[in-house]
C-alpha cells in the first residue's frame, strides 16, 4: 500500500492529477482493514471496494459493507450478476462492470453472444489499464449502445500501473459515500492519466 | 554502460529500451537453449526442454495450440527483462531479485518498449525497488514484474 502512495506522490510531482484510488481486491472484502493513517500521511484518498466474479465477468462493487459480504459468497467465481448489481444498490453501494471489453471476463462479450440483459447495469469500466485499445473500444461501444456511464480504472497489479486510467467526477470524492453518490449520478467519465494534467478531479481504482 | 549510483535515484525515475524480437532472434534463442525442437521435452541429455509443438517457430505450430501467431518463449522474455534491469543498474549494481508475471503472449516482431520505473528506495541498504514491464504497440503489457537492485554509493 505504501508503495502505491509513494508512486502517486511521485506522479503528482510530474504534473499528473491523481486524487485517490479505490482498492478493489479480487474476491475478498475485509471491512476491518483501515488505511486511513497512511492515506492521510501521503495526502491521498484511499477507499475500499471489491472485485467479484459473476456469470458475466468481473464486477467492481463500491460502498459495500459486511452485509454484502454476508449475502454473497465472494469466493464464488460465478455469482449471479443481476443479484450482484441489485444487491450492491440494496446495501447502499454501487456495482460497475469491470474491464467490460475484455473477452470472457467483461460484459460486452456476454451481451453480444448471449444477449444478457443490462437492466440492472448502470455503468461499466470503459477504460481499463490492463485492457488493450481494442478491448477498451469494445467497452465504449457497449456503453454508448446502452446508455451506460463510464468509469476508468487502472487495474493495477503493480505499483507503476496505478492511476493509468481514472474516473473524473464533478464533485470532490473523499469518502465511499460520496463515491457512491457520484457513481449513481452518472456524471462521471473515464480518463487516461495523460489527460489529467491541469484537468478536473480524478480518482482511480486499483485491483490486486 | 553508464554506472548508476544510489544517490542519483529517485522514486518515479524511468528508463526504457526498445526491442523488436524477430523470428530470427527467436530461432537463435531456441538454438542456444534447445527449446522448441521436436521432442525437446524429453531430450537425450535428460534435461527438460520446450514443448516441441512449434508454437515458438511457425504459424502452423502456434495455431496447433490455439495461438494467433508464433510467440516468444517465456524465458526469452524473462531474459530480456533481466537484461533491462542489469543495463539500468550498470556493472556495479547487483540484481537481488527479479519476479515477472506473464499475462499475455509476446509475438514475433512485436514492437516492445521495455520499461523500468523506480517505485521505492531503501537508504540503509542502498537498495532500489523497481517495477518493470514490456508494452507492445497495441498498448498491452504482456510481461510485468518487479526487481530489487542494490546500487553502489558515490564515494
Amino acid at each position: 500500500m505504501e508503495g502505491y502512495l509513494k508512486w502517486i506522490v511521485a506522479r503528482r510531482k510530474k504534473g499528473f492529477r491523481i486524487d485517490g484510488f479505490v482498492l478493489t481486491e479480487h474476491r475478498q472484502f475485509d471491512p476491518a482493514v483501515d488505511y486511513s493513517d497512511l492515506a492521510e500521511q501521503y495526502g491521498v484518498t484511499v477507499l475500499r471496494g471489491a472485485e467479484v466474479e459473476t456469470d458475466v465477468g468481473h464486477v467492481l462493487v463500491y460502498g459495500i459493507d459486511e452485509r454484502f459480504a454476508k449475502e454473497f459468497d465472494l469466493s464464488n467465481i460465478a455469482l449471479p450478476y443481476e443479484d450482484v448489481f441489485s444487491g450492491a444498490r440494496e446495501f447502499g453501494g454501487y456495482a460497475v462492470g469491470a474491464h467490460a471489453g475484455r473477452p470472457r471476463i467483461g460484459l460486452a462479450e456476454h451481451v453480444a453472444e448471449r444477449g444478457v440483459s443490462l437492466e440492472q447495469v448502470g455503468a461499466v469500466e470503459q477504460l481499463n489499464g490492463g485492457s488493450n485499445d481494442d478491448e477498451n473500444g469494445r467497452a465504449l461501444k457497449l456503453a454508448e449502445a446502452h446508455g451506460l456511464a463510464c468509469v476508468g480504472g487502472s487495474d493495477a497489479h503493480f505499483v507503476n500501473a496505478i492511476g493509468r486510467c481514472l474516473t473524473a467526477f464533478q464533485r470532490p470524492v473523499t469518502s465511499v459515500e460520496a463515491l457512491v453518490e457520484e457513481l449513481r449520478s452518472g456524471e462521471i467519465h473515464a480518463v487516461r492519466v495523460e489527460e489529467t494534467v491541469e484537468a478536473g478531479s480524478a480518482a482511480v481504482r486499483e485491483g490486486s | 554502460m553508464e554506472q548508476r549510483y544510489f544517490e542519483a535515484v529517485d522514486i518515479g525515475d524511468e528508463y526504457e529500451q526498445e526491442r523488436t524480437p524477430t523470428s530470427e532472434d527467436v530461432q537463435t534463442f531456441l538454438s542456444l537453449t534447445g527449446l522448441g525442437r521436436p521432442g525437446s521435452e524429453a531430450r537425450s541429455d535428460g534435461r527438460r526442454g520446450g514443448p516441441g509443438d512449434g508454437r515458438f517457430e511457425s504459424a502452423e505450430g502456434a495455431a496447433s495450440v490455439g495461438l494467433a501467431a508464433p510467440i516468444l518463449p517465456g524465458n526469452m522474455s524473462f531474459a530480456m527483462m533481466s537484461r533491462l534491469v542489469t543495463d539500468w543498474a550498470g556493472v556495479g549494481g547487483h540484481m537481488l531479485s527479479l519476479d515477472v508475471s506473464f499475462r499475455r503472449p509476446v509475438h514475433h516482431n512485436d514492437v516492445l518498449t521495455l520499461q523500468v520505473l523506480v517505485t521505492d528506495t531503501v537508504d540503509d541498504d542502498a537498495q532500489v525497488k523497481l517495477d518493470i514491464y514490456m508494452e507492445n504497440e497495441r498498448g498491452e503489457r504482456p510481461v510485468q514484474g518487479t526487481a530489487l537492485v542494490e546500487l553502489p554509493r558515490r564515494e
